[in-house]
């Protein structure tokens, strides 16, 4: 599934979240989003996911204007997970699961076979089989992650957005979800997954970085990755190292006091001000 | 009271002839046929039970819902449960043929249930006054094939209210007002238009000191004092609420020592002769010294 | 959910029915009930008016009223996300008897203005706990709101009943604000009855769905679920349970409330299972509770809603505590 956004402005009311944003998205592709608190991610993956209308351009699917497509269809060919998602209530993994085949599902939602092979392959695929029966609550935090992301697996889409799916997790589990989307992305599923670390972004071998509701770069993760890119982004010194061998990228933040002084080229507030012609968000956090 | 005497004469008229089936009006104004003479009445309200005493009937009653005023020789028979909430249930595990004095829900019920209800009055089988206690044994009377008792009754007390009304005819009519209060210096309810109290005060020979209110309305006790009332009536048990209320100190009845008790629900009642003589004896002690008067 | 748990449920809500039919002032035994059912010539017209007429038919109505009421609770609680949300907690109940009250003393009729009068009534409140709720940011916000409103309410009921009901009025009063299954009979039942038949269906039909919500709006939508269609939607069914329970008993509270969490607690959130549940399970604590509210004074008799209360009000404390605990 190709998914093509020709410059996307969108927002929530009188906030502009996202602005003019250009971006190809081909099949089986791996991509990052970063970028600071209230840059756009979530809108990203919302406008994406097709519940939220651009407020300018156009999303096309396949060729397609995503605007054609009913927000059923769009639901069985991408699934999506929210940002931490939680639920006062204590569904157990395999309830939780069949909740994505409801794209495919009509009065009174019973599952046919078709339904369980994919609720079986979803949880197999994060290796939760064994758990099915188990309460949300008794589960690690990996485990709980694994399982929402198996509900969106479970209608079998073509591309998956993950909101932040390593936040608050420890690193094995971290480690185990890429590898995870490695595999999937292998078999043709495009993941696009938003990440905070950008340790972790530089894994993807597509990075997006977002500021203020603008796509700053977008490309690998050495284009992406420059210590002006982070500056202007985020407003944090860094020192960008590369595996000249793998060609690994990775990032080391500078900190007042480790050789680093703050102001030597005037401030990063005014530099981001002018580099992106607005005024700062003073809100800031994204909703 | 001519009035009174006219209508008891025309009440025993209609008594002479005496077949069932019968049809009454209640107090929705609706007609209640009474298919045969009845042999198991439930008795709900106190007054039909003594009404049915007075006409030598209690062997038809087979249960009797509980209340104060309930005519102690009927103490022995089944109770319904209390008088403000019978059961619907006990009532009609008696297997009555007719249910006397049922209101409300249980009547609702009782009516859907195929079971005769009768009721007589004001809307929902208020009793208001004299009137409604003679309606109330001339419908009985008729109900139960007694009408011609019936009629002697309502003869017998129509003739004693009639003789006490002129012993009080002409007399300096007094400011009465009939209260309820709860506790000293508190709001208290006075009775107003189209309640038996009013009417017990009118023919002793008063005049109702809250005649422009209607039932019993909760009154103020500044508005109490502005009206100072010259006699005030009460239950007997709350004659001390009024006499401890300081706030009504000044006020004429208290001063002169005129609060008096008197249960206005046993005027409710066959007895309701004795009851205003009585209260006519409280407000003029002079028309009824050696036996003046006729 | 298991069927296990389900055929249990269905069975003793059968054996309550019948038990509580043999509560009450009048003397009936198993015997009795037994031959009323098998050789119905061989006991008295006065047992078996008692039985069918009296007894069975409010059993069923306080039945279907418990079901009606966990319905309309298990829903709520659902789609607000709030586990304190009941009919009776966020003022539905209330605005149904208001309205209801409001058709009485207008005295346009019975058997049909009065239901349609709770619904309205019942559809009011709801407008209002939502938009009031909705302002505030924290979940508290719409339990607070539908307190506020709910007391308002029953105050416009209590008026409306004070200056019209004439002689009747304190025991209207009493009726629409504590609830009583008092005007029992078997059209009230069949009425109800016609109301919880189809909900129960579409509401366990739907009951994915309902999950679906549980997981947040951006999670329902996801889903390609519509939260905001599929919320009016069932605003509106317990709306319409809702009222048509107030409207043949007045407002009984905290059932809506303690029967879905005890199921809950027993089966899990699976709103598939809880819903058919829950109504069973409601419906077996109001044919006891009634059953007690009947026979503790008798032969004088409680409002039902006196009984629901002292029951659910230390269930709800219980429930805040654990919730900030």
């Amino acid at each position: 599934m190709r998914i093509l956004l020709e410059r996307v402005t969108a927002g929530y009311g009188d906030r502009v979240a996202l602005r003019e944003v250009e971006l190809e998205v081909r099949e089986g592709e791996l991509l990052s989003v970063v970028g600071p608190n209230g840059a756009g991610k979530t809108t990203l993956l919302r406008v994406i996911a097709g519940i939220l209308r651009p407020q300018r351009g156009k999303v096309y699917v396949d060729g397609r204007p995503a605007s054609r497509l009913s927000p059923r269809e769009i639901s069985k060919r991408i699934g999506a997970v929210a940002q931490d998602p939680g639920t006062n209530f204590d569904f157990t993994v395999e309830e939780l699961v069949e909740l994505g085949r409801l794209p495919y599902l009509s009065f009174p939602d019973r599952l046919g076979p078709r339904d369980r092979e994919a609720v079986e392959r979803a949880l197999r695929l994060v290796g939760l089989s064994t758990l099915r029966k188990r309460r949300l609550s008794t589960l690690s935090g990996g485990e709980r992650r694994k399982a929402f992301i198996a509900a969106a697996l479970a209608r079998e889409p073509e591309v998956l957005l993950l909101d932040e799916p390593t936040a608050h997790l420890d690193i094995k589990a971290q480690v185990e979800l890429i590898q995870l989307f490695r595999d999937w992305a292998g078999e043709g599923i495009t993941v696009i997954a938003t990440a905070h670390d950008l340790n972790l972004a530089a894994t993807f071998p597509r990075v997006l970085l977002l500021a203020k509701g603008e796509l700053l770069a977008d490309g690998n993760p050495q284009a992406v990755f420059t210590p002006e890119n982070v500056r202007l982004a985020f407003d944090v010194e860094a020192d960008i190292g590369i595996d000249t061998r793998t060609g690994e990228v990775t990032i080391r933040y500078l900190l007042p006091g480790n050789g680093y002084q703050r102001g030597r080229d005037g401030g990063m507030d005014g530099d981001l001000r002018h580099a992106l012609g607005e005024k700062p968000d003073i809100f800031g956090a994204e909703r | 009271m001519r009035k009174l005497v006219a209508f008891g004469v025309a009440l025993s008229l209609v008594g002479l002839v005496w077949a069932f089936p019968v049809t009454v009006a209640d107090d929705r104004g609706m007609e209640i046929t009474i298919a045969q003479r009845p042999e198991r009445i439930v008795v709900l309200l106190p007054l039909y039970a003594e009404i049915l005493m007075d006409l030598g009937a209690e062997g038809m009653i087979v249960g009797l819902a509980d209340s104060p005023d309930n005519p102690p020789e009927l103490s022995g028979l089944p109770s319904v449960g209390p008088s403000f909430s019978p059961s619907l249930e006990a009532i009609v595990a008696l297997e009555p043929d007719l249910v006397l004095g049922a209101w409300g829900d249980i009547r609702d019920k009782l009516e859907e249930l195929g079971i005769t209800v009768l009721t007589v009055g004001g809307p929902g089988g208020y009793i208001r006054g004299i009137v409604d206690i003679f309606d109330a044994i001339r419908t009985v009377g008729v109900a139960a094939g007694l009408g011609e008792r019936a009629a002697a009754l309502t003869g017998t007390i129509a003739e004693e209210i009639v003789r006490i009304e002129a012993r009080v005819l002409g007399l300096p009519k007094l400011r009465v007002a009939f209260i309820y209060m709860s506790a000293p210096d508190t709001a208290p309810w006075a009775a107003g238009r189209d309640t038996p109290e009013n009417e017990l005060i009118l023919r002793a020979g008063g005049e109702n000191a809250f005649a422009d209110l209607v039932g019993f309305p909760q009154a103020s006790l500044e508005e109490l004092v502005t009206r100072d009332p010259e006699v005030i009536l009460t239950d007997p048990s709350q004659v001390g609420n009024i006499l401890e209320s300081r706030l009504l100190q000044g006020i004429s009845a208290v001063r002169d020592g005129r609060v008096y008790g008197i249960k206005a629900s046993a005027a409710i009642s066959t007895r309701v002769a004795e009851v205003l003589q009585k209260l006519a004896e409280l407000l003029h002690p002079e028309a009824f010294r050696e036996g003046g008067g006729e | 959910m298991s069927l296990k748990v389900f055929l249990v449920l269905v069975l003793v809500s059968v054996g309550s029915i019948f038990g509580a039919i043999l509560l009450g002032p009048a003397e009936i035994g198993p015997r009795d009930l037994f031959r009323a059912l098998f050789h119905p010539d061989e006991v008295s017209r006065a047992q078996r008016l008692i039985l069918w007429e009296m007894r069975l038919p409010r059993a069923a109505l306080a039945f279907a009223v418990g079901a009606a009421l966990s319905l309309s609770g298990g829903v709520m609680q659902g789609i607000f996300h709030n586990p304190l949300a009941s009919p009776y907690v966020l003022g539905v109940a209330g605005g149904a008897a208001a309205g209801a009250a409001a058709v009485i003393a207008s005295g346009i009729g019975e058997t049909i203005p009065v239901p349609l009068g709770a619904f309205l009534g019942a559809l009011g409140a709801v407008a209002m706990v939502y938009q009031l709720g909705k302002r505030g940011r924290a979940g508290m916000s719409l339990i607070l709101a539908g307190v506020a409103v709910g007391s308002l309410l029953s105050a416009v009921t209590s008026f409306i009943l004070f200056v019209s009901a004439g002689d009747r009025r304190l025991a209207e009063i009493i009726f629409w604000t504590m609830g009583s299954f008092v005007r029992a009979n078997w059209s009230r039942v069949w009425l109800l009855g016609a109301a919880v038949g189809p909900s129960l269906v579409l509401l366990w039909g739907l009951g994915r769905r309902i999950n679906a919500l549980a997981l947040g709006d951006e999670g329902a939508r996801y889903l390609g679920v519509d939260p905001v269609r599929l919320r009016r939607l069932l605003l509106g069914v317990t709306t319409l349970l809702t009222g048509a329970s107030v409207s043949v008993s007045g407002t009984v509270g905290f059932v809506g409330l303690v029967a879905p969490h005890l199921v809950r607690l027993l089966l899990g959130p699976d709103h598939r299972g809880l819903l058919p549940a829950a109504a069973l399970c409601g419906g077996i604590l109001l044919v006891w509770a009634d059953a007690l509210a009947r026979t503790v004074l008798a032969p004088a008799e409680l409002p039902v809603g006196v009984i629901t209360a002292f029951i659910g009000v230390p269930f709800f404390l219980w429930l805040l505590w654990r919730r900030s605990g």
